[in-house]
């Protein structure tokens, strides 16, 4: 493959990458707390949001008591 | 039907599997693929498992209004919401090149996580109808329907970030700007969708 068939395709590589414009927060803080939290979810966020679902439902039972079991007969009737 | 047809809708319907598989382990790159394919076929696919689901419900509890009724009212909302943020970024952006197809694909897969809680809320009401006690048993039931369902919230909120993000092109701030105006489009709407016994949770 010749040179400039090999530029193409970087070029044409590049702009499928940057094809969106990267976020950016405006504060350099936040940003990069921006960018520490996206990070593990941009691949197998599944790792994070099962355990944090359970957490967040026991916490909630915790906190709430029976209402949560009055919330799920609600839910339950939702569809 | 010639067989470049039939391999080209086998292709697709092979690809709606794999990428709703791929859509719960690795989000960020499934819905990158899907803004740049323009695939009708797994959207018609989309929408057809929406009017099954329709029609599995209404044999499970029945509805209020027949559930082509509502099919089409939910396939008139997805049009809505493409339509409002194509909308947005046409105003924002000056920009009169937005690719329809994948705009559609791309909301028609942020569609999945609230079909399959709706599927499995259907399954669970047929096979343990509530209402819930507070037994043992009911407690740990709740606790488990919770996680679930906050771990499907996550999921949608996740795949309608990219969603959007992919469709207008917006960063951070404007894609929660954008959230917002929307949801104080639909809150007061489900609510009038409601008061018809329409929808008791809108299927967005």
């Amino acid at each position: 493959m010749s040179q400039s068939s090999y530029l193409k395709k970087l070029d044409l590589e590049l702009e499928r990458i940057f094809e969106l414009q990267p976020n950016n927060l405006h504060v350099p803080a936040l940003t990069y707390m921006y960018k520490k939290l996206t990070r593990p979810l941009k691949s197998l966020p599944i790792v994070y949001i099962v355990p944090l679902s359970i957490g967040s439902a026991i916490f909630m039972y915790l906190v709430f008591g029976p209402m949560v079991v009055r919330l799920v007969s609600l839910l339950q009737y939702g569809f | 039907m010639d067989f470049d047809m039939i391999s080209r809708t086998s292709s697709s319907v092979f690809l709606f599997f794999s990428r709703i598989f791929r859509l719960i382990f690795s989000p960020y790159k499934t819905m990158r693929s899907i803004a740049e394919d323009d695939d009708v076929v797994q959207l018609i696919l989309i929408i057809v498992s929406i009017g099954g689901y329709y029609y599995i419900a209404d044999n499970l509890r029945q509805y209020f209004h027949h559930p082509i009724v509502l099919f089409g009212l939910t396939t008139l909302h997805f049009l809505l919401t493409v339509g409002f943020f194509v909308f947005l970024r046409m105003s924002t952006k000056n920009s009169s090149q937005v690719k329809i197809k994948p705009a559609l694909l791309l909301f028609g897969y942020a569609l999945i996580p609230t079909l399959v809680w709706f599927l499995v809320n259907s399954w669970l009401f047929y096979l343990l109808p509530p209402p819930r006690t507070i037994s043992f048993l009911g407690k740990g039931f709740s606790i488990l329907y919770i996680s679930f369902s906050l771990a499907i919230l996550f999921w949608k909120v996740i795949v309608m970030y990219l969603a959007v993000r992919y469709v207008t092109r917006f960063t951070f701030f404007r894609i929660v700007y954008s959230m917002v105006l929307y949801l104080a489009c639909v809150i007061p709407y489900s609510l009038f969708l409601y008061s018809l016994r329409l929808f008791r949770i809108p299927f967005l």
